[in-house]
């Protein structure tokens, strides 16, 4: 019986999938390019969201700052295809979006993970990053370009450099460009909660006293998983520059921070694909609503925001079955 | 008996010296000398708030002692974060049950074996035994309750996987805080067995408040009182001893 059902659950999950997988190939043809640029950021703050989940959902260390390395990530990219264009810079912009967020969460990670500092004080570290970020971006005119930022941020080039080199420059190669680095970043995301270490981390959400008297060096845990969704946020920040073609201090801001808490916890935290959903939900109510109801629709969406939450704390996707099938249950 | 004590801590798997552990102004352990020997099943009584689970956070890494020292096997572990000392061989089972309620009754077995191996277990080859899996599953009565998610076990069945989880690696020492809190009579029972059956091949430390279930299985019993060990004997020694009395009749020794 319990057999049965897990596998018609997962045929028709498999058919979920499909359709969701066909629709999004379709998207190009079946809305206008504008909406269609709209989406492809869209899908870099899924990305963002995706990376905060596996921290948070996943592993249990919430980061209340989480813009900064999402924003390190987008200046890292801006500074290095708009300033240097030499070949290959795309892929060079691409590492180093994912490179220098990476080990910014290194060097936090090592001081407060060894240093004892979890929960709201952990939360609070990064919170202080951020905002310290937020004020050298803003200060540090030379660089960043002050609060008037960086543009233009070039559409991205990549491919062999030198020899058969593809520019991003229209909404459907980005759009495509970005459905393939989600995928990549959930199917890199799922394998890792899958793997024994990904089962050590579901262990240590759980109950992180018990895994360390199990012999678990539960800072270390952290440590990498929080250097991978650095890594991953820093890459949602990136693409976010180039399709933007503007970074400014913003992009590292509490706004920025908050905003993924609340597209996480709308899809589920702790699912992967429902933090994706949530953020790509709220970028189309916010995309509706603001053209529909031009007063009031902020109001409008944070009560929907309100009424999830009332109404379904577990989030839209956090049901057993996701759990089950990205290995969490 | 000096000489008599010297010689016990020879051999000793677990010595402790001088331990001293205070919380603002409060002496948690005033002076705490213990040496639990290889193979001996120990039961620890005492009062509530006489230092009893102050002892083992202080053994097992949870808490640094003010001052004293704690060996294991021949090393000093002093000091050493809690997963260095879990490596090292000591098991811990906590008064309420701690199982992974996300993890099925097996998977809390495998992640808890896996602790010991550090990274390399995780990123690397994996060294889990499914052989000895089944063996404790075996052992616990859990075989076949082993698919099913923690969470939907009762509550003396999730003790048992706790238990379970600790011996897994077969550490070297198993510390239990309170494994029958909770329990019914025939739950106490079952424990008593499986802990007769740890008992052998292991060196156990238990602290329970249930007199008679102390009676049933340990071998040496330690009474503490306000942080310092008040008596340590055979179970009758203890039950003989004014002093003991005196503390579980709310007299002040």
């Amino acid at each position: 019986m319990r057999v049965r059902h897990a596998v018609t659950g997962s045929t028709s999950l498999r058919l979920v999938l499909g359709i969701v997988l066909l629709l999004l190939a379709a998207m190009p043809w079946l809305i206008d390019p504008f909406r269609l640029s709209l989406l492809a950021k869209a899908i870099s703050f899924a990305m963002f969201a995706l990376s905060l989940d596996l921290l948070w959902g996943i592993a249990g260390v919430f980061s209340f700052g989480h813009a900064a390395f999402f924003g390190v990530g987008a200046y890292a990219l801006a500074l290095i295809t708009r300033d240097l264009s030499f070949p290959g810079n795309g892929w060079v912009g691409l590492v180093a979006a994912m490179l220098l967020p990476a080990l910014l969460a290194l060097g936090i990670g090592y001081f407060t993970f060894y240093g004892q500092v979890a929960g709201a004080y952990f939360a609070i570290v990064t919170l202080a990053v951020s905002l310290v970020l937020t004020q050298l971006a803003t200060t540090w005119v030379g660089l960043t370009g002050g609060h008037n930022g960086l543009f233009p941020v070039p559409p991205l080039t990549l491919g062999i450099p030198g020899v058969a080199e593809f520019t991003f420059d229209t909404p459907t190669r980005i759009y495509f460009l970005q459905l393939t680095l989600l995928a990549i970043a959930l199917v890199v995301s799922i394998g890792v909660v899958r793997s024994r270490f990904g089962q050590a981390l579901v262990a240590m959400e759980g109950n992180e006293s018990r895994a360390r008297f199990f012999g678990y060096d539960t800072s270390a845990l952290k440590l990498i998983v929080f250097t991978i969704s650095g890594a991953i946020a820093g890459l949602a920040g990136g693409t976010f520059a180039t399709i933007e073609g503007f970074v400014n201090p913003a992009v590292l801001g509490i706004a920025l921070s908050t905003q993924v808490i609340i597209w996480v916890i709308l899809g589920g935290r702790g699912t992967l694909v429902g933090p994706v959903v949530g953020a790509l939900l709220v970028a189309f109510l916010e995309d509706y609503l603001s053209g529909t109801f031009l007063r009031v629709w902020l109001l409008m969406l944070g009560a929907l925001l309100l009424l999830a939450v009332l109404f379904r704390p577990e989030g839209l996707l956090g049901t057993r079955k996701i759990r089950r099938l990205i290995g969490t249950r | 008996m000096a000489v008599a004590t010297a010689v016990a801590e020879a051999d000793a798997i677990l010595a402790v010296r001088a331990l001293h552990r205070h919380f603002a102004g409060l002496q948690a352990l005033d002076g705490v000398d213990l040496s639990v020997r290889p193979g001996e099943l120990l039961a620890i009584i005492g009062p509530n708030g006489a230092g009893k689970s102050t002892l083992f956070n202080v053994v097992t890494g949870l808490l640094a002692p003010s001052s004293g020292e704690v060996e294991f096997d021949g090393v000093a572990i002093t000091g050493l974060p809690p997963h260095r000392i879990a490596r090292l061989g000591i098991g811990r089972k906590f008064q309420v049950p701690n199982v992974f309620d996300g993890l099925s009754v097996r998977q809390n077995l495998v992640v808890a074996s896996r602790g010991k191996d550090g990274l390399r277990g995780l990123l690397g080859r994996d060294r889990v035994d499914p052989e000895r899996i089944r063996e404790v599953l075996d052992r616990l009565g859990l075989e076949p309750k082993a698919e099913l998610p923690a969470a939907e076990l009762s509550h003396g069945e999730r003790q048992w996987l706790e238990i379970g989880a600790v011996l897994v690696s077969d550490p070297k020492l198993l510390l239990l805080d309170e494994p029958t809190a909770g329990m019914t009579m025939r739950e106490t029972r079952s424990t008593e067995d499986l802990l007769r059956g740890l008992a052998e091949g292991h060196t156990v430390v238990v602290i329970e408040h249930n007199i008679r279930f102390v009676r049933e299985v340990a071998q040496r019993v330690v009474v503490m009182h306000r942080g310092r060990i008040l008596a340590d004997g055979t179970i009758a020694q203890i039950e003989r001893d004014e002093r003991v009395r005196d503390v579980y009749l709310g007299r002040t020794a």
